[in-house]
């Protein structure tokens, strides 16, 4: 029989010291792992732009131009804390930090908690910041290790409704990227309106284009002066675009041949907004030696029925594949609000034209179900004739290139045009599309191809319109059925328990 | 992983056959809707910015039900068992101490869930009744309840970690929730002092604001850095609650 275990044997002891010890080596080695772990994830991080318009995501174009910066920079965001546009700004700059890495230092200040702090970033880059106005300061190294600065103010960075004092976009993006763009180019970009040829009230309240360029000017680190092109002494140098915009008066032959040299010779951009009002043969004459007809007609539309023809307005589409714009705005319709008229390219010069490295492609097309070029624009009510009348869907917009290279690095030589049957897709008040339209062709003329694309993030308003007996049904039912339900429910389980 | 499932769906009965787990859902439910009513009625009264979905996420209402939630459902969780005398059976039983622990934070975290059903239930029945009329943003929807989802795992750890501190599961509510509002106001104060501070600072504390969280993804950015936080907080809490319920078994 084998022998049974003695009862009274002691149970062995428990080494608690050792488990103690142990205990606590887990316990440190499980607060170390979080902070490695924390550590790796700050560092490296994904995010998920799920929102609207998605605000949070920086265009390819801002990417590129972020990651190939070879200037080392910084961004002082001087914001006041608690407002919706400093948390958008704070997190615009968020991601320009992390594209550009080292090469970008941001410092974040709030004016209004840390005045010290600010007086110590005015005395170091000798600047006066308007008074009350949150912006951003943006240093770049120059040549001489002297860095070159810029302030962005806060009007930069939104549009406004003036009809609902609202925010309708954020446009930050746009005006960091071209801020930095700017400083790293040394001197602000030049657009030069040609005055004297009247169409063009300069002291008007708002209204034309002319408050684009100025609203263009401001957020793209630009400047808009005056030329008197009939002057012989008129100045093109430092001249980056040459703007006409709805011009009544013809130039001369002198001017033509000015405008010409510049265009030719000096890399020069032009953007021709057409004055369908007034005849000017010179310049439409000039503008086909590029290869863009203008045709005397006016764009109409059809309108089948007894309903009469009561406007000019014309709707056209961003052309897909248009170099001047980003896909962004491919296929996105643009407004001229008054008469305008409509552009050919000059197919039967194609060839001499090639010869001559120019390139012209259409921007802008109107729907050829819809419109029409109409030559008889004076009759009542106009009627589409094939043979006088140019085709249905009428050119509006088209751009022109000279010296185009296959090679994106070798394309600053070349001299760029755009041209629009009317001035009136710039006019205030703009919609989204025409005002990118309109920024992004700008940006394409001056050789910024960094900032083509680059839409602002559209806000959205939100606002419901519903009956008061819809409103009472959502209270019925999401605050009093559903949850009384439930609760029956926990009875009824409750009782069939008990049973 | 047998035992696993065995002790899991034995929580998850524990916590279905309970009327008190009706009576939270109910009570959740109310939160809720009164957080998403409180919405309707401010989006109709003036335009906003901000949409149904960031308006109900932002809601007093919502904090309510978020703070209340987590010491009703975890309260009871070790403490009833150390009360009634069950967790020596369960130690000494052929069950490991994580499977007991994972059982029930599994379950607790499955009935977190069913509490948050019926909250996106309410925007379907508003799109229901106003027949389609305004749009829900779905990304700002997703971005919200994998904010409430991933702080709920951690919070849910937070509330076991409290629960296996104690025999009293009033003392294990009110431990629950100091903790999780220490932590809640602890990020939001942090948040307000980083206005004075530097720029790491505030790198730093908008790591673990909940407050910036929850805003960020209610928006719909959702950020692998929030995640990461709660999940690896949830990771050591969860250690740390096996280390007290281990420290029965090697104790004087």
């Amino acid at each position: 029989m084998p022998e049974l275990e003695d009862p009274a044997t002691p149970a062995k002891s428990i080494a608690r010291f050792s488990i103690g010890v142990n205990v606590i080596v887990q316990v440190v080695l499980g607060v170390f792992l979080f902070g490695v772990v924390n550590y790796l994830s700050w560092r490296t991080y994904k995010r998920w732009d799920l929102t609207i318009g998605q605000s949070h995501t920086l265009s390819e174009r801002t990417i590129g131009f972020l990651e190939s910066m070879d200037k080392r920079a910084r961004m002082i965001v001087l914001f006041t804390k608690g407002t919706q546009l400093t948390s958008n700004v704070h997190d615009l700059v968020d991601e320009y930090k992390r594209y550009a890495g080292k090469k970008l230092k941001v410092e974040i200040i709030d004016p209004a908690r840390e005045p010290n702090r600010l007086e110590q970033i005015k005395e170091e880059y000798k600047m006066q910041f308007a008074d009350r106005k949150d912006g951003v300061l943006i240093a770049v190294d120059g040549a001489d290790d002297k860095p070159r600065t810029k302030f962005v103010d806060e009007d930069a960075f939104f549009t406004l409704d003036p009809s609902t004092g609202r925010t309708t976009a954020f446009t930050g993006e746009s005006a960091l990227t071209s801020a930095l763009l700017a400083v790293g180019e040394g001197r602000r970009r030049v657009l030069k309106l040609v005055t004297g040829k009247g169409g063009l009230n300069l002291g008007g309240q708002g209204g034309t284009a002319m408050d684009f360029l100025v609203e263009f000017a401001r957020k793209e680190n630009a400047e808009v002066q005056t030329i008197d092109i009939s002057d012989p002494n008129a100045d093109f140098k430092d001249t980056d675009v040459l703007v006409f915009v709805n011009i009544k008066d013809d130039l001369t032959d002198e001017e033509v041949r000015r405008v010409r040299d510049y265009w030719e010779t000096k890399r020069g951009s032009m953007l021709v907004l057409l004055n369908p009002e007034f005849p000017t043969p010179n310049l439409h004459a000039l503008l086909k030696e590029y290869g863009v007809v203008v045709r005397n007609d006016r764009v109409l539309e059809m309108i089948s029925g007894p309903r009469p023809l009561t406007g000019w307005e014309v709707t056209s589409v961003i052309t897909l594949n248009a170099s001047v714009t980003d896909q962004l705005l491919w296929g996105r319709n643009v407004k001229f609000r008054g008469k305008t008229q409509s552009l050919e390219i000059d197919h039967l010069n194609e060839e001499e034209l090639r010869g001559r490295g120019i390139v012209v492609e259409e921007l802008l097309q109107s729907d050829d179900r819809r419109f029409w070029g109409e030559t008889d624009y004076l009759q009542d009510p106009p009627v589409y004739d094939e043979k006088t009348d140019s085709r249905r869907g009428p050119v509006t917009g088209v751009y022109v290139e000279k010296g185009v290279m296959q090679d994106a690095k070798l394309r600053v030589e070349s001299s760029r045009m755009v041209v629009l049957g009317n001035s009136t897709m710039l006019d205030p008040p703009w919609d989204t599309a025409s005002y990118d339209l309109g920024t992004s062709a700008i940006n394409w003329m001056l050789d910024r191809d960094e900032l083509v694309g680059i839409a602002p993030k559209q806000k959205q308003w939100f606002r419901l319109e519903i009956s008061n007996a819809q409103s009472e049904r959502i209270f019925q039912i999401i605050i009093l059925a559903l949850p009384l339900s439930v609760v029956c429910f926990g009875l009824f389980v409750w009782s069939v328990r008990r049973a | 992983m047998r035992t696993f499932r065995i002790l899991l769906s034995k929580e998850l009965r524990s916590f279905f056959l309970s009327p008190i787990a009706y009576v939270v859902l109910a009570l959740v439910m109310l939160f809720n809707g009164v957080a998403f009513y409180a919405s309707v009625r401010i989006l109709q009264t003036a335009p906003s910015e901000g949409s149904l979905v960031t308006w109900t996420f932002n809601s007093p209402w919502f904090y309510l039900s978020y703070f209340t939630i987590f010491p009703l459902i975890t309260m009871r969780l070790f403490s009833e068992e150390q009360k009634l005398g069950t967790i020596e059976t369960l130690l000494t039983a052929p069950v490991r101490t994580t499977e007991m622990i994972f059982s029930k934070y599994v379950a607790t975290v499955i009935f977190y869930c069913v509490l948050w059903l019926p909250s996106l239930l309410n925007f379907y029945v508003f799109q229901w009744i106003t027949r389609g009329m305004a749009d829900i943003p779905t990304g700002q929807l997703i971005g919200s309840y994998t904010i409430v989802l991933t702080m709920g795992l951690f919070n849910i750890a937070i509330g076991c970690f409290a629960s296996s501190l104690t025999k009293n599961q009033i003392v294990a509510a009110i431990l629950s929730f100091s903790m999780i509002l220490l932590h809640f106001l602890l990020g939001a104060f942090m948040l307000y002092l980083s206005g004075q501070s530097n720029q790491q600072y505030a790198e730093l504390t908008s790591y673990f604001a909940s407050i910036q969280h929850i805003k960020s993804f209610a928006s719909g950015l959702i950020d692998t850095r929030p995640i990461i936080y709660y999940l690896s907080f949830t990771a050591l809490v969860l250690s740390l609650t096996h280390q007290v319920l281990d420290f029965r078994r090697w104790k004087v």
